[in-house]
């Protein structure tokens, strides 16, 4: 029994981490509010009524909680991020509520992963009907993108507020039982400040462009809000089921390709631009091993259009292949290509390419998902001083260094750390791929590989191999995927570590 | 904050004087954009490499 009581989280570790969800949840429910203004104004009572609804249900739901749980002091690392973990799961069953009131989702399901696919930054939809979705909903929908963009850049400011390289999986194993050091204030204020200003700029410039496209002025202030949030926050979302292409416009998607590009370039990337210090940004890992592996799947998705004997000419090339390879590194997933035509006629080398730009995706400590640059890098660097380490006399001591703001001397604990990360991804990868396959009655195993780097890279490019018709079994795994892969792993690494501290033979200590 | 040859404060850090919000945002947008900007004319380049080749 002495053991058993020793089992599991604290009674501080629970009020701390459903202090931080119900705080979370409670923000998301105040963001409901303005949709459902905008709803009432435009005279859609039933969005604006569910919107509202799912605001009250949130606050009543956590009003008992509110005063059983109060957080004392800062939190620790393992709280923090199983709180952010199951706060991800919390906030998209609240943002749900009002999609599930809505009947452009069929299921429950797709009502929640729906809000999974929104504040995890993905974009994969499973609504019915996306083109005549009322307003409210869109503007809800599109919401949840920068406040999963926001969130995410607040678990990042953590992670670097104690200044070790983006590797993760050593900072929780290391930091777990560390307070967290109390600038959460000012790094919510940067990513919010960041997202908004990005946001902004798109907003005037795509509803300008959308206006001389031919939009209303109200649909191109439409276009503009809810493109621009889109694509920095590396979501995905539309307003239409023609994705990037609704607005027929070269210099829309160039715009929006710049946005992506700004959404998966990395908070110290973002930084070093606003103080202009950029004398060594060219040694940067990230940016090295983003432009390799971008101008090498470049070639490769070309020739594989080339062979395949679709958009073959440049205007092709750029609107359609290169257009999708960025939205794909980036791990954004707007389109411009429907989705049936890639499953159908760009062949096997076209998509292949944008798995593995899904798989690398953007830059580590960015909005964007994947594994990211510089986990790939650090890979690379410790396989090349490990054969140069076989090459040359045993006494030879090899020294392999990287540039990541400044200049790191490589070691085994990085190079494990990002193999780590790199093994869940592909390991989630795989099992969704099965689990996908077992369940779904067509599909093939390189569709359902495409659909499962694309959930667990959160980047929802389709290949239509998960939708509205899909059985429950898949869509959930497609959402749990994006989960995963939303929190690089590391909330379940915490939550698991939080239940297993105590354990006999743990060493946790109480 | 003043700073001026009038001032009876201690020596301002000219370093550490503030850059108005907007401007900073101003430059880390533009220089961000610029990058971005680069990448793709690369890729575009490549493209009509690509085009050109075939």
């Amino acid at each position: 029994m002495a053991v058993l009581s020793h089992l599991g989280p604290t009674r501080q570790d629970v009020a701390a981490i459903g202090d931080t969800i119900v705080v979370g949840v409670r923000l998301l429910a105040a963001a409901m509010l303005l949709p459902a203004l905008v709803g009432l104004a435009l005279g859609e009572v039933a969005e604006a009524s569910a919107l509202a609804l799912g605001a009250s249900a949130a606050v009543l739901v956590t009003a008992p909680l509110r005063h059983r749980l109060r957080r004392r002091g800062r939190l620790t690392w393992t709280q923090a991020f199983t709180a952010s973990g199951l706060g991800w799961l919390a906030a998209a069953v609240a943002a749900a509520v009002p999609l599930w009131l809505s009947p452009h989702y069929a299921r429950p399901v797709h009502a929640l992963v729906e809000a999974i696919a929104g504040l995890t930054t993905t974009g994969a939809t499973l609504v019915s009907d996306l083109d005549h979705l009322p307003i409210a909903l869109q503007l809800w929908r599109h919401a949840l993108h920068p406040i999963g963009a926001v969130a995410i850049l607040l678990v990042i400011a953590t992670i670097r507020l104690r200044g070790e390289t983006m590797v993760a999986t050593s900072t929780v194993a290391e930091a777990g039982e560390h307070r967290i050091l109390p600038r959460h204030g000012r790094s919510l204020r940067d990513a919010v400040l960041l997202v908004g200003a990005w946001s902004a700029v798109g907003t005037v410039v795509l509803t300008v462009l959308a206006l001389v496209a031919g939009a209303t002025p109200g649909r191109a202030l439409l276009h503009g809000i809810t493109l621009s949030t889109s694509a920095f926050s590396t979501g995905g979302f539309t307003l239409t089921s023609a994705s990037a292409g609704a607005l027929h416009s070269a210099t829309v998607q160039l715009v929006l390709a710049v946005l992506m590009i700004a959404g998966a370039t990395s908070l110290v990337l973002h930084r070093a631009a606003v103080s202009r210090r950029f004398r060594e940004i060219h040694r940067e890992l990230d940016i090295r091993v983003l432009g390799l592996t971008g101008a090498g799947l470049l070639v490769v998705l070309l020739l594989g259009l080339e062979r395949a004997g679709v958009h073959t000419d440049l205007g092709g090339f750029v609107r359609q292949g290169l257009f999708t390879l960025v939205a794909a590194h980036t791990t954004t997933g707007m389109s411009a290509v429907p989705p049936a035509l890639v499953a159908r006629s760009w062949g096997d080398l076209a998509p292949a390419a944008l798995v593995a730009a899904m798989a690398v995706g953007g830059m580590s400590g960015s909005i964007a998902g994947g594994v990211g640059g510089l986990r790939v890098g650090l890979i690379t660097k410790g396989l090349v001083r490990d054969i140069r380490q076989l090459l040359l006399p045993e006494s030879a001591l090899v020294i392999e260094r990287y540039h990541q703001r400044r200049r790191h001397r490589l070691t085994d604990q990085h190079v494990r750390a990002s193999a780590t990360i790199l093994l869940l991804f592909m390991a989630a990868v795989f099992g969704g791929a099965v689990v996908e396959l077992a369940t779904t009655s067509s599909g093939t195993l390189t569709e359902a590989l495409f659909s499962s780097t694309s959930a667990v890279s959160t980047t929802g490019l389709s290949v239509g191999f998960v939708g509205p018709s899909t059985p429950d079994v898949a869509v959930l795994t497609s959402g749990l995927l994006m989960w995963f892969g939303r929190l690089e792993f590391l909330a379940v690494l915490a939550g698991l570590g939080l239940l297993a501290r105590g354990l006999p033979g743990v060493g946790g200590t109480r | 904050m003043r700073i001026g040859p009038d001032s009876d404060r201690e020596p301002v850090d000219r370093a550490r004087v503030e850059v108005p919000l907007w401007r900073q945002a101003a430059t880390g947008i533009g220089l961000v954009t610029l990058g971005a900007l680069a990448a793709i004319a690369v890729g575009v380049l490549m493209a009509a490499v690509v085009t050109w080749l075939f």
